[in-house]
């Protein structure tokens, strides 16, 4: 039987965890599950082994695929502290194929059942090897499991170019009088519309699960739209419909 | 004949008193507990709260001031940043700042470098300045157990001239807080007992916490400090902004005096 497992690996409010199973339910009338994802780990072990292949596909150069291939203790004692410490996510930077594979591999049930939508729903901050021969960061990661990174819709879509232009003159008094007055045009990590953004991207791991399909849509009013700037993912991922083509 | 303001003290006495006071120091400090190698803000904060545990603490310095990067913000600009917490460290240190946005102080920086240079030296710290880290001294098992040094002039002579051997000093421990050179550390990757990352790219938000919770022990001896944390662990630059210099600093402290069972 098909059915959809959300994994939560940051710090949101039952209301919020609700809303979004209601929202995954309105999509199929099927089983939902949601777990912490610390309740995957089961010892020791299990934590350590975790911690280094944690530290092991941490991205240290934007511009170099290699990953951290020397892992200091305090590397692992890092990754250990921020497994399970809610309050605080990790600073790092991670491979997000990497992190699915090593999902996959510690468990297999369910991260490797196509009858299972697994989406793990985190504030870590997950990048993927580029075309261009560099890492870029991701908001959702599609695939078994899906990757939905709460940073990564703040930081990975670019706020509106004058943003970059007074950061870069370096107009600190400007640059807050900026984002006081444009807040509507960008996200913030508890920011209200969050919610309704969230739910697009779970709209995203749930067409790519049914159709089995990870190509974005080319018109920008619709869900599946590969939104690359903030304003873009407050049209199409917040209004979360989809286009005639997909619908 | 009108009284003279100064004492009457010939050439020959300054001579023997700035000999005297130079060697005795030197003489003692051959062996110590830490050795800093950098007396920017992360070495000077790291030296004077193991000084103030009465640990023996010499910073050595390529240059003859010290400080490192504290004198000067961003662009050459004399005015230095802290996100908060670092505001703490300054304020304790009786230096002056304003906040300009939530969360962002600003202080004088010639202010706020010579109370912390101030500070370590009451707090007990001794200092070879003018002088270059030129290798590590290491014992079983690549332990670190102390550093070379030569005068830094003798970089800057001809290359006929500079057969001038270094000394060499022991320590209980090294603390490298050179910045983004990490020089301390790349002695350990030129032998091949290490490898470091590299620093990345700017990302003022994410660094600073990293480069606090990565400060430790790298290597038997070896404890990590400041810019050269990032270099090490392939963490994000910061720019100019200077609170996890800081507290990276009173980590390192904080994790050399474990090392030592010092409470």
């Amino acid at each position: 039987m098909n059915s959809i497992h959300l994994f939560v690996d940051c710090l949101i409010t039952q209301q919020e965890i609700q809303e979004y199973c209601a929202f995954l339910y309105e999509l199929l009338e099927t089983e939902i599950t949601v777990s912490a994802f610390a309740e995957l780990i089961e010892n020791e072990d299990a934590l350590l082994r975790l911690a280094r292949t944690l530290a092991e596909i941490r991205v240290t150069q934007l511009d170099n695929q290699e990953l951290n291939t020397t892992v200091f203790p305090v590397e692992i004692e890092y990754e250990k502290n921020h497994l399970f410490n809610s309050q605080k996510s990790s600073q790092c930077l991670y491979s997000g194929y990497e992190y699915q594979n090593i999902l996959r591999k510690e468990w297999p049930f369910p991260f490797t059942q196509k009858k299972i939508l697994s989406i793990v729903l985190t504030d870590r901050r997950f990048l993927t090897w580029e075309t261009d021969c560099r890492y870029h960061l991701r908001t959702v990661i599609l695939g078994y499991p899906c990757i939905l990174s709460r940073v990564g819709i703040v930081e990975a879509p670019a706020k509106p170019k004058e943003y970059y232009l007074l950061k870069h003159i370096g107009a600190s008094i400007e640059l807050q009088n900026w984002l006081s007055a444009n807040r509507h045009r960008y996200l913030e990590l508890e920011d209200t519309r969050m919610k309704e953004v969230i739910k697009g991207y779970l709209f995203q791991c749930f067409y790519f699960w049914i159709h089995h399909d990870n190509e974005f849509c080319d018109n920008s009013n619709c869900v599946l739209y590969n939104s690359h700037w903030q304003e873009e993912v407050l049209n199409a991922q917040f209004n979360h419909h989809l286009c005639p083509k997909h619908t | 004949m009108a009284e003279k303001i100064f004492s009457q003290v010939g050439e020959s006495e300054v001579t023997r008193a700035i000999v005297k006071s130079f060697l005795e120091q030197f003489y003692s400090f051959a062996t110590t507990d830490v050795i800093i190698v950098g007396a920017g803000p992360s070495g000077l904060i790291a030296g004077r709260e193991l000084a103030k545990k009465s640990v023996k603490v010499l910073i050595v310095e390529r240059n003859n001031y010290l400080g490192g990067g504290f004198w000067i913000g961003g662009y050459l600009m004399n005015k230095v940043t802290v996100r908060s917490p670092g505001e703490k460290v300054l304020q304790e240190l009786g230096v002056p700042c304003v906040e300009h946005v939530k969360g962002l102080w600003v202080a004088d920086g010639p202010h706020a470098c010579s109370k912390l240079i101030a500070s370590a030296c009451d707090a007990g710290v001794k200092f070879a300045n003018m002088t270059m880290f030129d290798d590590l001294v290491l014992r079983e098992g690549n332990r670190v157990a102390g550093v070379v040094i030569n005068w830094t002039p003798v970089s800057a002579l001809p290359r006929e001239i500079t057969c001038v051997d270094p000394v060499a000093l022991e320590s209980k421990l090294v603390i490298d807080c050179t910045g983004h050179d990490a020089c301390v550390v790349r002695k350990l990757q030129e032998r091949g007992i290490i490898k470091m990352k590299g620093f990345g790219a700017m990302w003022v938000e994410m660094s600073e916490d990293l480069v606090v919770e990565h400060t430790s022990e790298v290597h038997p001896g070896l404890i990590v400090a400041g810019m050269s944390v990032s270099t090490v662990f392939g963490l994000p630059r910061m720019g100019p902004t200077f609170g996890s210099m800081l507290l990276s600093g009173l980590k390192a402290a904080q994790v050399a005096l474990e090392k030592l069972n010092i409470k």
